[in-house]
């Protein structure tokens, strides 16, 4: 079952795949992030999972483990960390996503990480519908950040946004302050670039935050290609992410559409999402999927 | 595989225009969404006061001379409709998705009687033995080729796939309208039961409904009690609402049916019945609606007018269609309704749910603003727990 390996997981380790925590805080080394600040960059560690999310993935559909009997998902994975193995130019994209980020913030404000402390939000174990074991899940991550006396969180992706500012407050006694990053920063580095983006669900249609990262293209002088279907807010142009792991074929065929529809308005396709840009990117094409964050 | 391909064809021709279409309606009569909101407000009362206004909709219905019935589920309500109809008669249909809920055609059909859809989308998919695969639109899964190809094979010859949708048209409406003259009875559906006067609205383009309720001597509507608002003016606001947002307004037609025909002519007294029915009967139909209604989170899903507009804003049903739902529901609003007719414990419906990707989509094109992602989150949620 999907539910016990992400179970276990999160006991064993706090992320939702069965892969070392350093996976997670690799990328800062070198950095010098204070460890004891009051106001924390949270990354959840979905910028570091995206290469083995695509892995993980690919062996499910391989393996054709769902076809939509969700009851009946073979136990495989218990071996999987072995057999999981990151593409190294995925690797890459993300530390550079993560070390951009970093850097456009500090410009405007002061900030710490909490490094190998750092918990997993769960956003996986409530979007996939275990409310139950979220519930219990999150009381030890908020423990964490009392522990660390967090403040505010400052979040990077729309998945663990979305799950801390309105979530966490429903489940959990939560009066720790949540922004996000496209709220905070200024980038000043003009592009000559022509873009497509593809929203992120959350970002745009449950965190009203449709126009936050347009704002953001547009003060860096990147031409936006709009459409009045294809990337209107009203329409869930997904990436099929969400139902990577239990629905691989169907997730693909969704990435395969929306590339398709995206690419006819620009070859160079932004997202704002991890889950959107290692979904996104599984479909061969001739296209860029490129993180807004790689564009600082 | 083809099914696939045959899929994504026939979506590929609607969908954008689809959006197209109905945003620039939306655009154009911007009194739309006000009254949306109310609507919604006046639906709200009826749920919370199911058992007040099933009662007051048969009281009226009653008062304008027809016959009303309460069905409490599936079983109940063929049996009604049975009882009503018997055996060796000749029946024209109007569409109604709350008829196939309950499986009527093929029921009466099997009673020996000659049952006919009169819907272009439900004719279609009655010559192919298949199920619909759009709330409103239920033949969308069909190309132009492929209904010219159906047609020739079932009613007319001369057909061939060359021909222009208007041909193809033409066809069904020499084919239907002999069956709208020689038939005993005719069954619809109803978009909206004012339960103030027991009047009844039917929206529709093709005039189908019209002749199904004018010209046979008996109508029966068939429709699920959530259909009720408090009031005649709320009934021509949900058609106004649902046409809308459906992508077709004004519709052609809107038909109000209240009670058998009747006339006033002759010393200003109404007597019943004149020139079209001489008997009317509307069978409200629960079927786990009322037991939906007192469900703190599912409630909402009896808000739905079913204008199918969620259906072109998810991923997840333009990518596989009609295979996300169990007949005769899919979609994103097909998921909360399963759950309703079937309930909330029922295994297909929690694996449903667990493909929604909750891209949102359904719940900012939706006038009720029925939050669906989170109806449907509800239903994944009980689903795993049992599991």
């Amino acid at each position: 079952m999907l539910k016990n390996i992400i179970k276990r997981s999160l006991q064993e380790n706090m992320l939702p795949l069965p892969i070392s925590k350093s996976v997670c805080h690799k990328w800062a080394s070198g950095l010098n992030l204070k460890k004891d600040s009051d106001t924390i960059l949270y990354t959840s560690c979905l910028y570091q999972l995206i290469p083995y999310i695509n892995s993980f993935t690919e062996y499910m559909e391989k393996f054709n483990v769902s076809r939509g009997h969700f009851s009946s998902l073979i136990p495989i994975l218990s071996k999987f960390s072995f057999l999981l193995k990151p593409k190294k130019e995925l690797t890459e994209k993300s530390e550079k996503i993560l070390r951009n980020i970093v850097n456009e913030l500090s410009i405007t404000i002061n900030f710490g990480y909490l490094y190998d402390e750092e918990p997993y939000s769960g956003a996986l174990l409530y979007e996939l519908g275990f409310e139950d074991e979220f519930r219990e899940y999150v009381k030890k991550v908020v423990e964490i950040f009392k522990s660390n006396n967090i403040k505010k969180i400052i979040t990077i992706d729309p998945h663990t946004h979305y799950i801390l500012k309105v979530v966490y407050p429903k489940v959990v006694n939560f009066n720790i302050e949540v922004v996000n990053y496209l709220e905070l920063i200024r980038p000043m580095k003009k592009a000559n670039l022509s873009v497509v983006i593809h929203d992120s669900c959350l970002y745009s249609r449950f965190l009203d935050m449709h126009d936050t990262y347009r704002k953001i293209l547009d003060n860096m002088s990147i031409e936006r290609k709009e459409h009045q279907v294809f990337t209107a807010k009203d329409v869930g142009g997904c990436c099929g992410g969400p139902i990577e792991s239990l629905a691989p074929e169907i997730s693909r065929r969704i990435a395969e559409i929306r590339v398709n529809e995206l690419s006819k308005l620009s070859k160079n396709i932004v997202v704002v999402c991890p889950i959107c840009l290692a979904n996104l990117s599984r479909v061969p094409s001739n296209v860029n999927i490129i993180d807004l964050a790689e564009l600082f | 595989m083809n099914d696939v391909k045959s899929w994504n064809e026939a979506i590929n021709r609607v969908l954008e225009p689809t959006i197209i279409k109905t945003k620039n309606i939306l655009d154009n009569y911007k009194y739309l969404y006000d009254i949306a909101d109310k609507l919604r407000k006046a639906k709200e009362e009826v749920i919370k006061n199911l058992g007040y206004y099933i009662d007051k909709t048969m009281k009226s219905v009653e008062m304008v001379g027809g016959t009303s019935y309460l069905a409490r589920d599936s079983e109940e309500a063929r049996k009604i409709i049975g009882e009503l109809v018997g055996t060796n008669k000749k029946i024209v249909m109007g569409k109604s998705m709350v008829a196939y809920e309950v499986g009527i055609r093929q029921y009466l059909i099997n009673m020996g009687n000659e049952v006919w859809e009169t819907d272009l989308g439900e004719f279609l998919i009655q010559l192919a033995d298949e199920y619909p695969s759009h709330i409103i639109a239920p033949a969308i899964h069909m190309t132009k080729e492929r209904a010219a190809q159906l047609l020739k094979e079932k009613i007319d010859p001369n057909i061939d796939e060359s021909r222009s949708p208007e041909d193809l048209v033409k066809s069904v409406r020499k084919f239907l309208r002999a069956k709208f003259l020689n038939a005993d009875i005719g069954i619809s559906g109803a978009n909206a039961v004012a339960a103030d006067t027991g009047a009844v609205l039917m929206i529709e383009n093709e005039g189908n409904i019209r002749m199904t309720s004018v010209l046979p001597p008996t109508h029966i509507v068939i429709t699920g009690i959530e259909k009720i608002v408090p009031t005649l003016e709320y009934g021509f606001y949900e058609v106004m609402v649902q046409s809308a947002f459906g992508s077709l307004y004004p519709p052609t037609y809107v038909n109000l049916t209240a009670g058998p025909s009747s006339t006033a002519d002759i010393e200003h007294n109404r007597v019943r019945p004149a020139q079209g029915p001489k008997e009317f009967h509307l069978i409200l139909v629960d079927n786990g609606r009322s037991k939906a209604a007192r469900d703190p989170v599912l409630w909402e899903a009896l808000l739905c007018i079913r204008c199918g507009r969620c259906y072109f804003h998810c991923p997840i049903y333009k990518t596989i269609g009609p295979s996300w739902g169990i007949p005769p529901y899919n979609g994103p609003t097909g998921v909360m309704w399963n759950a309703v007719i079937r309930g909330l414990n029922n295994k297909n419906v929690g694996e449903t749910a667990m493909l929604c990707v909750h891209a949102g989509g359904c719940k900012e094109s939706c006038p009720m603003k029925i939050n669906i992602p989170e109806v449907i989150h509800y239903i994944k949620t009980l689903y795993l727990r049992s599991l």
